[in-house]
Parts: C-alpha cells; sequence; structure tokens
C-alpha cells in the first residue's frame, strides 16, 4: 500500500505503536500488580496472534492449528521447567525449536489440501493436540496438567513489585518478536506471502515454489506459537488441555480477525482487546462465554475485516 | 476370542454414533462447503431436549422424534438468519459457527446446569440379548440399527429420489445446479436441517449411551470432522465406512493402548490425508 | 555437401494428451517452434489451445507425451521451475495481485527468479535493483504514471499491458501470450499489437487470439486447434485460404 493515504495511516499506526511500547515500558512500575498481569498475558497472546496473522492475513493460509505448536511449546517449557529445573533459555529455546518442528510435520499433511479442507485438517490437528494432551497422562499430566511451573529467575529481581521481572522479560520478547515480524512482513519473503495470497498460479507461473512458501510460514509461525507458549507456562505457572482446546484454539484466530488480518498490528491489538474484555467481563456476569459468542457473531456478520478494517475506508 | 468380538461389537456400537453425527457433518460440508462448528451443538441440543422430553412424556421414541425435527428447525432458522449473510466466505461462516456454539453451549449450561444426565429410555434398553456366552447390550444392538437404517434412508434418498439427486448435483458443482433452475438456498437451508437433524438424532442416542453434560459438544467435534476427513467431503458411505473403522480404531485403541488412543483416531486421517487427501470415497 | 547443423527447436510438444473426466481435451498434438519464431495458435472455442497453454507452462501436468524447452524435458518438471528454465505466460483472464500496486505487482515479478525471494529480514524496498528493473518494465509498457496505482483500480487495458510485462520481467526465452488483446479497445488492440512486435527478436512466441487482424500482423505461421487436435498448420496465407478452416469456424457458410 504505497498510496499517499495508506502512507499518511502507517505513519500513524507507527507512531501510535511507538508511544504504545514506550507506554508499556515505562508504566508497569506504577501500576498495580493486577495490570501489570493482565498486560502480561496481553503481550503473549499478541505474539501469537501476530505470528499467526502471518498466516490467516498475509498468506491466506486459514490456520486454526496454531493452538497446537501453541500448547507444544507450552508442554515443553512445563515439563523442562517442573522436571529438569531447565533454565529460562532453555526451555524458551526447546519450546521454539519443538513447536517448530511440530508445525514441520503437520505441515507436509495439511498442505495436501486447500480452502476448507486445510481449515478442517489443521482444526482436527488442534483437537488431536487436545486429545492427546488429555489421555497421555504420563507425559502431559492428563486434565490435571502440570502444575507448580516456577517463574524464571532472570536477575531482575531488583525491580520492586509482583511480577514485574517476568513482565518486562515478556516485553522484551515481545518486542524482539515484533521486530522480526515486522521484518519478515517487509522482507522479499514476507511479499512472496502476499503474493501468494493474491494469485497461487500467477505467483507459480513467476517462478515461486508456492508449496515451498506456504511450508516456511507455517513453520516460522509455529515457532512464534512455541514461543507464546512457553511464555504461557511460566506465566500462569500450569499447563493443562485446556489450552489446546476448540474454545482456545478458536481464540487465536478471532483475535486475528477482530484485529484486523494483513495487518500485523491489528492482530496485536486483537489479542489485547481480547484478552482485556475476557478479564473486564468475567468481573460482572458468568456468562463471559455469552460475550464471546456476540463477538464471533458480531466480527462474522459485521467487521469481517476486523477494528483496522473499519478504519480502513476501501477505495475506488 | 470374547474379548475381541466384544471390543468389536462395542466398537461398531459406537461407529453407529459417530456416523449420525459424521454423516450430518459430512453433508453439511459436502453441499455448503461450511466448517460448521456449531455441529456439535446441534448434538448437545437434541441430548438435553431428548432427556427432557422423555422426562415430561416417558415416550422414548416421541422425545427421540421431537427432540430432532426441533434442532432440526432450529439448525434451519440458524442457516436462513445468519449464515446465509456470510455465504461464500470460510473463514467468516467459521467465526459465525463458533460464535452460534459457543452461545448454545452457555445457554444449556444456563438451562440445564453443570451435571450429567442419562437418558433412561424404555426398559428394554437395559436388557442384554445373550449369544454363545457373550452379551450384548439393546442399547447398543438399538444403536447400530438406528443408525443402519437411517443410513439406508439416506442412501436411498440420494440415489433415488429428486431431492436427493439434486443434494449430489449440489456438491459436485453449486453453480452449475443453481443455473439449472434449483433452489440452491432452500436446499442448502434443507441440508443444513437435515445436518441438524442427524446430529441430534445422535445425540438423543448419546444421551442413553454415555449421557449428556456441558462440553460433550466439544469432545464429539473432533470425532465427527476426523469421519469427514476420512470418509471424504459430502459422501455419505465414506462416512458409514470411516465412522466403522474409527469406531473400531478408537475402541481398541483405548483398550489396548489407553494412553496414546488419540493416535489411533489421528493415525488414520494421516494415513488418509498423506496418501488420498480427498478421503476414502471424496472428489478430488 | 556437409548437412547444416540442426537447429533446436525452441518448444516442442510431442503426442501431448490431456485428458480429464474421461474427455481428451488435448489429443496428441505436435507442435514445433522454432527459436525467434512467432506462432499463432487458432481455433473455435473449447478446441483446446489454453489447455494446451496449460501443459506447457506445467500448471497442469500432461496425461501423455512430451514437452520439450531448447531441448530438454521438462515433461515432468514441476510449473515454478519452466519458468527458471525460461517459459513465461499471460493469462487469458487477467491475473495480477489485486491488493498490491502496479510497482508491487512488477517488483514481485521481478523478484521470482531471484535467491532473494527467500530473503526475511531484510525490507524489499532496500533491492534497488528490482526496483530499477520494474521501472524500466512500466516505462516499457507506458505506465510510469500508474505506478502507485492500485492494480484493481486500473482500466482492463491498462490491466493487460500489466499482464505482459509481469511475463517479461521472468526474462523468458518462450513467451506464451493468451488471448493478450482480449476485452480491448480497438485502439487498444493496435498498441498491444505493436507492443507485441516490438518484442525482442531473440524471444519465441505463442500466440492465442481471436482476433485474426492481430495474429496476422504478428506472427509468421498459423497453427489450428480443433478439438484438441492439430487440425493444420502453415503460414498465415495458406490457413487463411484453407477450406476446411473456414468450415470449422463459420460452419461451411
Amino acid at each position: 500500500m504505497t498510496a499517499p493515504a495508506g502512507r499518511r495511516v502507517r505513519a500513524v499506526l507507527v507512531l501510535a505503536g511507538g508511544v504504545a511500547l514506550v507506554l508499556l515500558a515505562v508504566l508497569p512500575p506504577s501500576l498495580p500488580t493486577y495490570v501489570v498481569i493482565v498486560l502480561t498475558e496481553c503481550l503473549i497472546y499478541a505474539v501469537a496472534a501476530g505470528s499467526l496473522d502471518l498466516l490467516i492475513g498475509y498468506t491466506g493460509l486459514a490456520s486454526l492449528g496454531h493452538a497446537a505448536f501453541f500448547t507444544v511449546g507450552a508442554y515443553t517449557t512445563a515439563l523442562l521447567a517442573t522436571r529438569s529445573g531447565a533454565s529460562f533459555g532453555t526451555a524458551l529455546g526447546a519450546s521454539v525449536l519443538l513447536a517448530a518442528a511440530a508445525s514441520a510435520a503437520v505441515g507436509l499433511l495439511a498442505l495436501r489440501a486447500s480452502g476448507i479442507y486445510f481449515m478442517m485438517i489443521t482444526l482436527s490437528v488442534a483437537m488431536c493436540a487436545w486429545g492427546l494432551a488429555y489421555r497421555w497422562v504420563s507425559l502431559t499430566g492428563g486434565d490435571t496438567g502440570i502444575v507448580g511451573i516456577p517463574r524464571p529467575r532472570l536477575g531482575l529481581g531488583w525491580l520492586a513489585g509482583e511480577g514485574l521481572e517476568f513482565y518486562y522479560a515478556t516485553l522484551a520478547l515481545f518486542a524482539g518478536c515484533l521486530v522480526l515480524l515486522l521484518l519478515l512482513v517487509a522482507s522479499p519473503f514476507g511479499r512472496t506471502l502476499v503474493g501468494i495470497r493474491d494469485s497461487e498460479s500467477r505467483m507459480r507461473v513467476l517462478g515461486f515454489n508456492v508449496w515451498l512458501h506456504k511450508y516456511l510460514a507455517l513453520v516460522i509461525a509455529g515457532a512464534f506459537a512455541g514461543l507464546a507458549g512457553s511464555l504461557y507456562a511460566y506465566y500462569n505457572g500450569f499447563v493443562g488441555p485446556n489450552a489446546v482446546d476448540l474454545a482456545h484454539s478458536m481464540q487465536f484466530v478471532l483475535m486475528v480477525i477482530v484485529g484486523g488480518p494483513g495487518t500485523l498490528v491489528g492482530p496485536l491489538l486483537g489479542a489485547f482487546m481480547i484478552t482485556v474484555l475476557e478479564k473486564a467481563v468475567s468481573v460482572f456476569t458468568e456468562r463471559w462465554v455469552m460475550v464471546l459468542a456476540a463477538v464471533y457473531v458480531v466480527t462474522a456478520l459485521w467487521a469481517p475485516r476486523g477494528l483496522l478494517g473499519l478504519l480502513r475506508p476501501v477505495r475506488r | 476370542m470374547q474379548f475381541w468380538i466384544t471390543q468389536a461389537f462395542n466398537g461398531i456400537s459406537y461407529a453407529a454414533l459417530l456416523f449420525l453425527v459424521g454423516g450430518g457433518l459430512t453433508l453439511i460440508f459436502g453441499v455448503m462447503k461450511i466448517v460448521n462448528i456449531a455441529h456439535g451443538s446441534f448434538y448437545l441440543l437434541g441430548g438435553y431436549l431428548g432427556v427432557a422430553l422423555f422426562a415430561r412424556t416417558g415416550s422414548f421414541y416421541l422425545a427421540l422424534a421431537a427432540a430432532a425435527v426441533a434442532v432440526a428447525l432450529a439448525g434451519m432458522l440458524v442457516e436462513r438468519v445468519f449464515l446465509r449473510a456470510v455465504e461464500g466466505d470460510d473463514l467468516r461462516q467459521m467465526l459465525l459457527t463458533m460464535g452460534i456454539a459457543l452461545f448454545v453451549q452457555d445457554l444449556c449450561l444456563l438451562v440445564w446446569g453443570g451435571d450429567p444426565f442419562n437418558l433412561r429410555g424404555p426398559v428394554y434398553f437395559g436388557w442384554s440379548v445373550k449369544v454363545g456366552g457373550l452379551s450384548f447390550p439393546v442399547l447398543r444392538l438399538f444403536m447400530i440399527g438406528a443408525a443402519a437404517l437411517l443410513f439406508v434412508v439416506l442412501w436411498w434418498f440420494q440415489e433415488r429420489t429428486r431431492a436427493g439427486a439434486m443434494v449430489r448435483a449440489a456438491v459436485d458443482n453449486a453453480e452449475m445446479t443453481e443455473a439449472l433452475g434449483v433452489n440452491v438456498p432452500l436446499l442448502r437451508m434443507g441440508v443444513f436441517g437435515l445436518g441438524a437433524l442427524l446430529a441430534a438424532f445422535g445425540g438423543v442416542v448419546g444421551s442413553a449411551f454415555m449421557g449428556i453434560y456441558p462440553g460433550v459438544d466439544f469432545e464429539i467435534l473432533p470425532y465427527a470432522f476426523v469421519v469427514v476427513i476420512v470418509g471424504g467431503m459430502g459422501s455419505l458411505t465414506g462416512a458409514l465406512v470411516a465412522a466403522v473403522l474409527l469406531g473400531l480404531a478408537d475402541n481398541f485403541g483405548k483398550a489396548l493402548f489407553p494412553e496414546i488412543s488419540y493416535f489411533t483416531l489421528f493415525a488414520p486421517m494421516g494415513i488418509v490425508l498423506a496418501l488420498r487427501p480427498s478421503g476414502l470415497f471424496g472428489r478430488s | 555437401m556437409p548437412a547444416e547443423p540442426a537447429v533446436t527447436p525452441a518448444l516442442e510438444c510431442e503426442e501431448v494428451t490431456r485428458r480429464f473426466w474421461g474427455v481428451e481435451a488435448v489429443r496428441g498434438v505436435n507442435l514445433s517452434v522454432m527459436p525467434g519464431e512467432r506462432r499463432g495458435i487458432i481455433g473455435p472455442n473449447g478446441a483446446g489451445k489454453t489447455t494446451l497453454f496449460r501443459l506447457i507452462s506445467g500448471e497442469m501436468p500432461v496425461t501423455s507425451g512430451r514437452i520439450r524447452l531448447h531441448g530438454r524435458d521438462i515433461t515432468r518438471v514441476p510449473c515454478h521451475r519452466r519458468t527458471h528454465l525460461g517459459l513465461g505466460r499471460t493469462f487469458q483472464i487477467t491475473n495480477l495481485f489485486p491488493s498490491l500496486s502496479v510497482t508491487d505487482n512488477l517488483v514481485l515479478a521481478a523478484l521470482g527468479l531471484e535467491p532473494a525471494r527467500f530473503s526475511m529480514l531484510r525490507p524489499l524496498w532496500t533491492y534497488r535493483r528490482l526496483h530499477n528493473r520494474a521501472e524500466e518494465a512500466l516505462e516499457t509498457v507506458g505506465l510510469a504514471d500508474r505506478r502507485d496505482a492500485l492494480v484493481r483500480n486500473l482500466s482492463h487495458g491498462e490491466q493487460r499491458q500489466v499482464e505482459i510485462a509481469l511475463a517479461l520481467l521472468g526474462r523468458p526465452r518462450v513467451l506464451l501470450l493468451d488471448e493478450p488483446t482480449a476485452g480491448l479497445s480497438p485502439a487498444e488492440s493496435a498498441r498491444m499489437t505493436r507492443a507485441i512486435q516490438g518484442l525482442d527478436g531473440d524471444i519465441t512466441i505463442l500466440l492465442i487470439e481471436h482476433d485474426m487482424d492481430v495474429v496476422f500482423d504478428v506472427v509468421s505461421r498459423i497453427t489450428v486447434l480443433h478439438q484438441g487436435r492439430l487440425f493444420a498448420d502453415g503460414t498465415p496465407e495458406e490457413v487463411r485460404k484453407d477450406p476446411r478452416v473456414q468450415e470449422i469456424y463459420f460452419g461451411g457458410q
């Protein structure tokens, strides 16, 4: 989007993003603990949603299996942290690698299909992951899951305040992921994904190995999901099959769509919005699921291009 | 030997349930090209309504019929009011069905609470037929019989009636079917209702078999999906074959390797996808 | 007298057949196009012309037969690799990247053959060479003033120009043009014809066209397809005068 209006919108977004990051870095020590906790969760989901946008928004791959790789990362970290006393870096690295490997394996099967068939298959993968998490009790602890995941010790203990040490670690990783994703999206590879979304046949005829590009996108997105999952394990202190149940799996997709697929920033916002909404609504009513249902329906019917899509009028 | 026969029988009776849920989903998928996440909700709603109506009337068959029809009508309403508005966009349709699924889930929770229910059904559901030292519960026999009957009826409908031919045509080529003058919107609504009916039927039967409780809607969904993927989208025969395969695989898996029994679900799906992505009876 | 060394045809089709759903869309087509030649492919609707193009470009696999590009058997070579071997194609129904600007479309096309297409950490706009090539292509087709316009906002004629520019950026040695003047006004057709005539003489061109004026102006040889089979082959004059060709088009008037 290089038209002047597009540039103006982009400039505003960049500015807003910069301001937001600064606020996220500077404000937390003076914020109540609860807010810091919610922000941490938002950042974790932002990484997951942003990487999913790579697939849904940029490549046009409606992958519904993102939560499976998120959960692979979560369980990996959970197991390493509780059973092997692994360090933060090791657990994180292992989670990323295993999630990427799972993504690589699944991609080989899933990419044999396209369109709704692809959606069905990726969703089934997520469901099978749930089933495995639920039944493979010796590994995953079954329904009980893995509990007692300790917060990593990062030498930032001088930050007085509950959860601040982990918050800043999360923020730093989020910022790193954001930079990587922005670079990726602006890179030649990222632009090929957009081309694939618009017209696979054209891309093939131009010389691009479309399958390979899609596959790489899946693996990369899976790696980011694994990272988010790892952080989630530390954040939550507990990992169970619910991390990859249907509701959770679809929630990632909702965050992407609500924010605005194909914008990267939109899904980040979407992650914040849905997370905060859940926390806020749950204070007033037990019927959060009803509210969530309404969000799904309203988004599907009236805002399929998300919040950022609403802000960007269709130009003639 | 006893073990194998019993397990096989259990697998086939479970397959009956899978066929009911998967068959409905494959029709919806095949004709409407929708990933219907609300399919489990039809099962759930059917189950709860079945239990409630049975408690009210004391007649299992009345409850079964009424619940199935009620859910079918609800399904048609959903199609007409919601799904038609987002026709053509896979992702939007899926989000919509997810919203409906969540809504139904919470509604059922609100109305019926969190405790599980068991549909007792007629007295003979508690009996067993004894053959050569083995015991075959009448309920399971009923499940197999009901599913087989439904399959025959549906097969006859699809292969021998005009309406069925229209459905088959719509699976193959919706545009062409519309161009030939078939009222495709009405057809879609009907198929969605039929799918809902089958799922609700499964729900009532399932509530007698394993009870009805919050969460079963999302539990049964992966099974339905795998039946559709393995059997082939839009193929009723495929759904039957896949249901049998999966019912057996799941049962033997649970009995022999309980911990990785989900693999017995995943493996057939993986194999089919690797070798024949369109499913056993699907069209590429 | 010593025999002259035979020149390898730029493109050869040997008994190429494509069957689906029991119908043979292309049957036993034999084609031999020499380097630098301009060959027209004509025939009534449904003759299999676009299917033949799809088989040559690799979008569709052949059921039987062989295809050779500059002597090299490409029958089993995947579509995208054929482009790397020098094959280019335009589409009958405009097939661009609608959400991107004209420049972005062209840059993407220039990227197709570059190893940089897998580069993930350096922004695309820093690749000056690609952008220069895109700029050149813009000038060549005369769309320099529309460089920032979204392709979906271009007129049909402008879009057809971008189609050709995209194919040319792949530096093709053999170019398949599928009805380049489809939907164009007479003035636009004339401009397109001149553009095609002005293409590098080393490029071998296969042209599917319904507009006979364009065909006769551009090509030196015509192949006629009918019901998937090779029906006639000859110079434009020979084909124009062939009564059988007239019959399949006009039904014996």
